[in-house]
């Protein structure tokens, strides 16, 4: 199913009510027929870009020749921070945004795009990292949370931001905000792909029931799952959520990733799962290429011969604290 | 005979479902590319009338068709005799350009006779949209060109050859030269058929070419 590609672009129309057709036209017309001048930060440039990191994967990474070593394995976008998810685990302290400084160094690093993480509700930081002039941010129940009620008014930024969720009206609540583009949870640093699997059948399934409502039972549902009646019965129409999916929490292998691919998702993030690993510059290539390959058995078995030690992953319910399940976060 | 065109789209890394979306618009059904056979059969006959090179990452794309065996086969289609049709946008443009601003490593085709620089225009915060006119899609409205973190075109390292078929403030967005199309920005994220429609006709008059009376 080809999607036309403005698709995503119109999602605005349910989401701030903008006027429909050239997105740019209210924002600047053109005077005498004259070129209308440049506009930034149009919701079109900002899902356009997720549009762009589709059948790609996003790494994690602590330094810059990481974030080196992850370019040239083919990484599409990486993300930077302070600590991988697995360590964050470890040592239990509260997580915040990374140091702007890392963040620049990195950035100056590669060309491909960086992003960064801000604590959900956490407008300032991600003020910061805007001003940092990251190409992302990840408003992320990964960091501890800044606020347990509210999420960060996305629409007055001109980054684009990625947003978790483990359902539908979660996720259809964050494009609300403006979220440009959302991730399954799953469950970072733990090496283990159930809960993003759970996350992602999760929003795909409730999808495909919406799509057998029928149309006046719609408003109720979209109360049902606390989002707004303009967004579901977009996701209705469309048969898919209005904007990019990437996966994201957990995934530690190429099997993995291309599972993921094959539940619908549009690309993949991949947290401690490689650096994590014994050969991280084998398992990234390999990872790359399995979300390219994700149809193809032949050569994931190809790609996954002689990868090393996998990270060591954790059991779901040895797990002390579930970060994509936190109370901290839970009202939304 | 008319014949229906096959226009393969690489499906690698990037947005290829818009362009094949973009190509159904234009009543041609797209073929994807993700590995040599699509390209070619085991006797060396090329599958395809023409090559989409989607918007990605250029890195990744350009990783990919080396690992998988198959930049120099592209490149060698996309060179004369056989001078396949290529569109690229954005990372398709920089996979196609010859020289690459401060990046000479960056693994790509190579082929059409422009100097590019990636990211020209800063991060995404700087990304943006206008209006593009120009003589060659002079019909109707501007060009609506939708920039994301896209790169320059900085040199035609052969102006008699490379056509400027549109530009912004003097730089040019839009360029073609013999049987390639690169476009600094995204035709395929719009309602705007254009930019393709111009691509599908040089295929057709090419294939056309190719073909003669067999009927």
């Amino acid at each position: 199913m080809n999607l036309p590609g403005h698709t995503f672009a119109e999602t605005e129309r349910v989401v701030n009510g903008a006027a429909e057709g050239d997105g740019i036209a209210a924002a600047s017309a053109s005077v005498n027929g004259a070129p209308a001048a440049p506009v930034v930060g149009t919701y079109a440039v900002k899902v356009g870009l997720a549009q762009m990191l589709k059948g790609g994967v996003i790494m994690d990474v602590v330094t810059p020749e990481q974030a080196q070593l992850a370019e040239s394995a083919g990484a599409c976008a990486v993300m930077a921070l302070e600590r991988i998810p697995a360590d964050i685990r470890a040592q239990g302290q509260v997580a915040r945004m990374s140091d702007p400084g890392l963040i620049r160094r990195i950035k100056a690093a590669v060309t491909i795009p960086v992003m960064a993480k801000a604590r959900i509700g956490h407008f300032v930081e991600a003020q910061i990292l805007e001003a940092v002039g990251v190409d992302y941010i990840d408003e992320s129940e990964v960091l501890t949370p800044a606020d347990d009620l509210h999420h960060i008014d996305k629409h007055r930024f001109k980054v684009p931001f990625v947003c978790g969720c483990r359902d539908l009206g979660e996720a259809l609540r964050r494009i609300g905000e403006g979220a440009a583009m959302i991730r399954t949870k799953g469950e970072a640093g733990t090496g283990n792909v159930v809960e993003a699997v759970r996350h992602a059948r999760q929003v795909m399934g409730e999808v495909r029931r919406l799509r057998t409502l029928d149309d006046d039972e719609v408003y109720t549902y979209a109360k049902q799952i606390g989002a707004s009646v303009a967004l579901v019965q977009r996701t209705k129409q469309l048969g898919r959520l209005p904007v990019v999916q990437f996966a994201a929490g957990g995934v530690a292998t190429p099997a993995d990733a291309a599972m993921m691919m094959q539940l619908g998702m549009d690309g993949v993030f991949v947290g401690s799962g490689i650096f994590k690993s014994a050969d991280p510059a084998k398992r990234a290539r390999a990872i790359v290429k399995a979300v390219t390959h994700y149809q193809d058995p032949a050569v994931l078995a190809e790609v996954s011969e002689d990868l090393g030690e996998a990270m060591v992953g954790i059991e779901m319910d040895k797990l002390v604290q579930k970060w994509a399940a936190d109370d901290r976060h839970a009202a939304q | 005979m008319n014949r229906a065109l096959r226009i393969g789209v690489l499906e690698l890394q990037g947005d290829f479902y818009e362009h094949e979306a973009m190509l159904q618009r234009c009543g041609v059904q797209p073929v994807g590319v993700r590995r040599l056979a699509h390209l070619l059969d085991d006797r060396g006959e090329v599958l395809v009338d023409a090559l989409v090179i989607p918007g990605g990452e250029s890195t990744t794309i350009g990783m990919l068709l080396d690992e998988l065996g198959m930049l120099e086969p592209v490149r060698q289609l996309v060179r004369p005799p056989h001078a396949l049709p290529v569109l690229g946008t954005c990372a398709g443009c920089i996979l196609l350009a010859r020289e690459v601003k401060s990046e000479p490593q960056l693994k790509r085709i190579g082929c059409m006779d422009i100097e590019v620089q990636r990211n020209a225009y800063g991060s995404q915060v700087d990304s943006f949209e206008c209006h593009v006119r120009s003589e060659q899609f002079a019909d109707g409205e501007p060009l609506r060109a939708v920039h994301i973190r896209a790169p320059a075109i900085t040199r035609l390292l052969q102006p008699e050859s490379v056509r400027v078929l549109a530009a912004i403030e003097g730089r040019p967005v839009i360029v073609q030269q013999g049987n390639l199309l690169a476009c600094t920005f995204h035709p395929e994220l719009t309602t705007d058929t254009r930019v393709h429609q111009h691509f599908v006709a040089m295929v057709r008059a090419r294939t056309r070419k190719a073909m003669p009376k067999s009927t």
